[in-house]
């Protein structure tokens, strides 16, 4: 049974179709990655799993449940975790107090104390490479930190399927893999992911599957080799600077 | 550190036996300016408790003057203990906090304020329209606190002391728990908070409701003091004025600010009205300008680097 | 059914709505080009009576001709109070700009409080008195001038929105701040002069009223929710939604004092209830344009 099943899924804004009978279906443990030139979908896609936009047609199974038009706060207790492309931290707390809300409040209402919140938190802050700055304030982080953080806050929901939304946009090469490095670490403890991003080398390295949304609907999902020379594919691409093949 | 832990409750345990001392040196007059400044104390921190959502409530007042209407009726009509009919004050404007705070949860903080100073005139239309309950225009009158004797005030004095410090405990217990970290994340960004597992409606409510049920409590307590009260002096502008500007002047997102604003702008708008008389409140605004241009962090944001944000 | 009552009491709202139009056109600019919530708005009103008055009082000039002076003296106010109290929190969190509005409020409530005492005060013109009669239908001469004054200024308005480089630019701004910039739009410049405008029709609307009301230092908390009322109705940015919406907020509190028992106590929830109720079905108003 898939982890994460995707039926039909469509999502209408006025007249426009933003996502079309997109079909996508994610087995526990796999590294699924989502790709397609700016406009085709892919956040939108995320919005309507998360449960922050509501589902115009189609159905959304986790775990056999179905989560369509349930909302975002569910979504995160029901098991997912989502980054946004523009990090979103706290900017009132510290990066600890950011990773313990996740914590706090990402499972059940009773949730952990705030004791053994903390202690989680640190040790995800470790794994994120962000020991260091767990009490900095969010002005002092650096956009690679913001990402990690990012990362943490998601991951503090202890959630089985992590949905990463263009983690590496604006990174430095360097950045890139070690955030790769992250993504491949998080994957070895079980963790299930959908990658969307615009760093091709990066996804096709990372997945072990590739669907590529166009103008709202898929037009491929095939390991990422077959995806890098699928003519469709290159053809939605046309226009866009970016690179294919993986380096 | 152990020390800084002694000198906090030694000073805690100096201003506790200064607070419950005060009725024995000070005059009738001064107790009276005292009592109220108890009164704001208990409308600006929990004004302020609703700011740590990031909802901005203009109207105010209406919880003072819902709290103060139900224990005036209710004590008019069934005699209950003055502690009974202010909890049901309390309770009442908790439950007008829950239906406001519903009707505004998708708004934007401006359309939010805006809407909390429509509630404030409606029920204060409300109010004066419908004197079958509540006597319309002309007011409620009660019998006077505690006989209205001597030690009427002193009395009224330890209540209001109470309330205050039930208040303000709650205020501090609140910022130190669970609570408080789905309180900021609302505030900072309701998206990324509900994408870990909080649900807005009900803390934004939870905020309302709490912050409402003790402005309904010292509305009850003001009513029963003054033992009398009128559309115009329940719901007047200048107590959802002074609950923003209290805050505002001692640090928003402390527990001690509030109660330093509270104190300060009390005594000086006594001293204030009594001076100048008319158009003093120009004062009012003057800070209200000067604090968001040059001390946005109020007063406690000067100390910040002592107190850590802690209080 | 009285039809002849029923004639004047929408003659009477619809009069009433055109006065709101002045006070929610100008709000309305402000809010569509800014974003910020104007709570010293009423304050226009309240200085435009003011003046009006004194010069009447003081030096005889009939209100019309007080006209052009309020809205050029309220237009410079508005430009330095926007440069000076308002550009700076622009950019600040929503709190900030309530209670600095808040502030400026108290301010200017006190500091007319403190010149010209609490008293309600008005003038008798030379046609104060003076109604005209349409068959049954009663219309002040007053009130009359004050609604064709309102119809004029939003029209003139309406065309140096649509033709002058300042209003194109107004229009670009209200609808997408960041590609206006982009474009080159002078955001900072288009502000000010909005500011000005705005509160110049602010000061129009207090001319008005000091013609068929008593003006005293609060006057304007007596609109400024009324007008917030219109514009969360119309739609933020939308002269024509403002007008619209006067006109219903003016029908529906005529027809209330009228026929409702008590009417004249209730009429004044009218504009609250409007409020509370499209901020629930629809904040963005009857006009928004997305």
């Amino acid at each position: 049974m898939s982890l994460l099943e995707c039926t039909g899924v469509t999502k209408y804004f006025g007249g426009l179709a933003a996502l079309h009978q997109v079909n996508l279906q994610v087995s526990a443990g796999e590294i699924v990655g989502l790709i397609g030139p700016n406009g085709s979908g892919k956040t939108t896609l995320f919005n309507v799993i998360t449960g922050l936009y509501p589902l115009s047609m189609g159905s959304i199974r986790f775990k056999g449940e179905d989560i369509g038009g349930i909302r975002p706060f569910q979504v995160c207790r029901k098991g997912i975790g989502r980054t946004f492309q523009i990090s979103k931290p706290f900017t009132r707390m510290s990066v600890l107090e950011n990773v313990m809300v996740g914590a706090l409040y990402g499972k059940t209402t009773a949730g952990e104390d705030l004791k053994n919140a903390r202690t989680s938190s640190e040790a995800i802050l470790e794994q994120a490479g962000l020991s260091a700055k767990k009490n900095a304030r969010i002005s002092d982080l650096t956009l690679e930190d913001k990402k990690r953080l990012e990362l943490s806050k998601a991951l503090a929901t202890k959630p089985e399927l992590l949905l990463l939304d263009e983690v590496m946009a604006g990174l430095n090469p360097t950045e890139i893999k070690e955030i790769m490095e992250l993504i491949r670490k998080i994957r070895q403890g079980g963790m299930t992911i959908i990658v969307v991003e615009h760093v091709m080398h990066a996804v096709m390295s990372l997945a072990d599957r590739v669907c590529v949304l166009h103008h709202g609907e898929k037009i491929a999902d095939a390991p990422p080799e077959e995806v890098s020379r699928d003519k469709r594919v290159i053809e939605s691409y046309l226009g866009e600077e970016f690179l294919l093949a993986s380096s | 550190m152990p020390n800084r832990g002694y000198l906090k409750i030694l000073s805690l345990l100096i201003l506790s036996g200064i607070l419950l001392s005060i009725p024995s040196v000070l005059s009738q007059y001064s107790l009276h300016m005292m009592i109220l400044v108890l009164v704001f104390v208990v409308i600006s921190t929990s004004w302020n408790i609703l700011v740590w959502t990031h909802q901005i409530s203009l109207g105010h007042a209406a919880f003072f003057g819902i709290g103060a209407y139900t224990a005036a009726i209710v004590y008019n009509a069934w005699q209950l203990p003055i502690y009974a009919d202010m909890i049901l004050g309390g309770v009442f404007a908790s439950l007008g906090a829950v239906l406001i705070g519903v009707i505004c949860l998708r708004m934007p903080p401006w359309a939010l304020a805006i809407a909390t100073l429509a509630f404030a005139e409606a029920v204060k239309i409300l109010v004066i329209m419908l004197p079958g309950l509540t006597e319309g225009a002309e007011g409620v009158a009660i019998a006077p606190l505690y006989g209205g004797g001597e030690m009427a005030k002193v009395y009224a004095y330890y209540l209001a002391l109470t309330i205050a410090f039930l208040t303000v405990l709650t205020a501090y217990l609140l910022k130190r728990s669970r609570l408080y970290y789905a309180f900021t994340a609302i505030h900072d960004d309701q998206e990324a908070a509900s994408m870990l597992g909080i649900n807005p409606t009900k803390y934004k409510v939870m905020a309302f409701t709490i912050s409402a049920f003790f402005v309904g409590i010292v509305g009850g307590f003001y009513a029963h003091y003054i033992s009398y009260i009128d559309p115009h002096a329940a719901f007047n502008i200048h107590i959802s004025v002074e609950a923003q500007i209290m805050p505002l002047m001692g640090g928003l997102y402390t527990v001690a600010g509030p109660v330093v604003g509270a104190v300060i702008l009390t005594l000086l708008g006594e001293y204030l009205r009594i001076t100048v008389k008319t158009g003093y409140l120009i004062i009012y605004g003057i800070i209200l300008v000067l604090f968001i241009f040059y001390l946005p962090k109020g007063l406690m944001g000067l100390t910040e680097r002592w107190t850590k944000g802690r209080f | 059914m009285d039809w002849a009552i029923f004639a004047q009491v929408i003659v009477n709202g619809i009069l009433t709505g055109g006065l709101y139009s002045l006070i929610a056109v100008g709000l309305t600019l402000i809010f569509g080009v800014m974003r910020v919530i104007n709570f010293m708005h009423g304050e226009t009103l309240m200085i435009g009576s003011y003046l009006t008055y004194f010069l009447f009082t003081l030096a005889g000039i009939d209100p019309f001709l007080s006209l052009p002076l309020a809205i050029f003296v309220l237009f410079c106010l508005g430009m330095a109070i926007q440069r000076f109290f308002i550009n700076p929190v622009i950019d600040a969190p929503h709190f900030n700009q309530i209670l600095l509005t808040f502030g400026l409020v108290l301010i200017l409530q006190n500091l007319a409080l403190i010149l010209f005492t609490g008293n309600y005060i008005s003038m008798t013109t030379a046609y104060s008195a003076i109604a005209l009669k349409i068959g049954p239908i009663r219309l002040g001469l007053a009130r009359l001038m004050g609604f064709v004054i309102a119809i004029a200024l939003t029209i003139l308005l309406s065309l140096a929105l649509k033709k002058t480089e300042w209003g194109k630019s107004v229009r670009a701004v209200t609808q997408d701040r960041e590609a206006a910039m982009l474009m080159g739009v002078n955001v900072d410049r288009v502000n000010i002069i909005a500011f000005g405008v705005g509160s110049a029709m602010g000061g129009a609307a207090g001319v008005v009223t000091s013609m068929i009301m008593y003006v005293f230092p609060l006057i304007g908390m007596l609109f400024i929710l009324k007008a917030f009322a219109i514009v969360v109705l119309g739609g933020f940015g939308s002269i024509a939604g403002a007008v619209v919406g006067s006109l219903i907020l003016g029908l529906t509190e005529s027809l209330v004092t009228n026929y409702l028992p008590n009417g004249s106590g209730w009429a004044e929830g009218v504009s609250f209830l409007i409020l509370i109720v499209i901020l629930i079905i629809r904040p963005k108003g009857l006009f928004y344009a997305e």
